[in-house]
């Protein structure tokens, strides 16, 4: 049993990136044809409501349109989040300035009990990020649970109110298919960015058609 | 004041104190310790409802039916895979690979999660299900009876069936409940909280556990493996993963909401 098991998540990760791969080749091409189409595979389809930094209500669905690089943490994590945010900006640092603006960055929180706007906010303030383009989510345990599930991120709270979870910074394109996947602290984002380029020169030549 | 809160446990799908819906069973919580996590440690269950039997393919066809959204030809890939029902003969007919009486299999965490909040059921947690399934006919925990064991072990060696038992056919357990251990794996609703990459936040237990469970040849450790074995079945999965041999059956808390007078 376990054989086949792990068999099968292996072809399973593989058929994944296969798909992964499409969906870039066919933005290249075809993106302004399909924009009308609900992208086959798209976490937009999620409707759960979430809480910004802002104290307004979002859904996923309002950031598409433009790539997002997404991933899943607490405010109050003394290790990895810190991290995990340090890796993002490190991210946002290789951009030109009109790359920037063509990409949101989200952070969901996976403790809602205590990530409030407020406190959303102030983990924001402390990194100087540009709350603009930084979305600090917070929704239902519920709502928490469906998008780790939809985007493969693991976590589970601890006896001591921590949580374990993956680092993973995930790519979404424009119609919200992810990507790619960073894994990891401290990742060489080489690969992430050589994506995310990738996506913003798609949108590019779409718009200049 | 019967007569409403009747009405309003039907409306809400909520139980009143004492009162279990015929199709579940109560599992009076305690402690347990689970194979690995946070090392040795036990973890509190509450009690809690479960189904008597796994989900029958006659019952997720109703579920189908009503909510095309969930048939085979409609349902998104971020909800579930290619082999979503595959084993039935169309959208809405079921065929000779599925029995209507046979536990519904090919379905995703997504999709039996819509079936059970259409029910105003959930899925059961990952301790819930474990804490259950400790039970043979005789003992509520079961778990270190050499016999039990040997017998699930033996289940895990098996190629699952092409056509699935009936659902009444399964064993029984200590709390009347069928089909735990023997039939189908079943999804819980937290499959997802082991890290298996090694980049977790702390350890990677599974990881860990993964070397460990080479080396399972004494008696202690078979319970360890058979355990072993389901968290790292479920670890393998995603949410809109379907497989030949899982299924599920629904839960519900058993803190009961006494309505308002």
């Amino acid at each position: 049993m376990k054989t086949p098991a792990i068999f099968l998540s292996l072809c399973l990760a593989v058929a994944a990136a296969e798909e992964g791969a499409t969906a870039v080749e066919k933005k290249s091409c075809c993106a302004k044809k399909e924009a009308s189409v609900e992208a086959e595979g798209s976490v937009y389809q999620l409707d759960a409501k979430w809480t910004n930094q802002h104290n307004k209500e979002v859904s996923l669905a309002d950031f598409k349109g433009k790539p997002v690089l997404l991933t899943m943490g607490y405010a109050s994590c003394k290790y990895a989040c810190p991290r995990l945010s340090a890796d993002l900006m490190a991210i946002e640092r290789e951009l030109t300035d009109d790359q920037k603006k063509q990409v949101n960055i989200v952070f969901v929180s996976i403790d809602p009990e205590r990530d409030t706007p407020e406190k959303l906010a102030a983990f924001f303030k402390e990194r100087s990020v540009d709350q603009t383009r930084w979305s600090g989510l917070r929704g239902s345990q519920d709502s928490v649970l469906e998008l780790s599930v939809a985007i493969g991120t693991r976590y589970r709270q601890l006896e001591n109110s921590d949580f374990a979870h993956s680092n993973r910074i995930s790519l979404i394109s424009p119609e919200g298919v992810i990507i790619h996947n960073q894994e990891g602290l401290g990742t060489d984002p080489a690969e992430m960015l050589t994506a995310l380029r990738k996506v913003l020169d798609a949108s590019e030549s779409n718009k200049a058609e | 004041m019967k007569i409403q809160a009747l009405l309003l446990s039907l409306l809400t799908g909520l139980t009143l104190a004492g009162e279990i819906p015929a199709d579940m069973a109560r599992v009076e919580g305690g402690e347990y310790v689970p194979m690995f996590g946070e090392i040795s440690k036990p973890r509190k269950v509450e009690t809690f409802l479960i189904d008597r039997r796994p989900v029958t393919n006659a019952e997720f066809l109703a579920f189908v039916r009503e909510h095309p959204k969930w048939q085979r030809s409609n349902v998104g890939k971020l909800f579930a895979d290619q082999g979503y029902l595959s084993h039935w003969a169309g959208d809405l007919e079921l065929g000779e690979n599925a029995p209507p009486n046979a536990a519904v299999v090919r379905v995703s965490w997504f999709a039996v999660r819509a079936y059970l909040k259409n029910i105003n059921k959930r899925l059961p947690r990952e301790d819930e299900w474990e804490f259950a399934a400790r039970a043979d006919a005789t003992q509520a925990d079961a778990s270190k009876d050499p016999v039990f064991l040997a017998r699930i072990l033996k289940w895990y060696g098996q190629p699952s069936p092409v056509r699935l038992p009936d659902v009444d056919t399964l064993l029984v357990d200590i709390h009347g409940v069928v089909g735990l251990h023997g039939n189908v794996w079943e999804w819980v609703v937290d499959f997802n909280n082991q890290m298996v990459t090694g980049a977790a936040r702390s350890d990677s237990t599974l990881d860990r556990a993964l070397f460990c469970a080479g080396g399972a040849v004494n008696a202690t450790d078979a319970a360890n493996y058979a355990a072993f074995m389901r968290y790292a079945f479920r670890s393998s999965l995603e949410g809109n993963y379907t497989t030949t041999n899982l299924g599920f059956r629904g839960a519900r808390d058993a803190e009961l909401t006494e309505p308002t007078p």
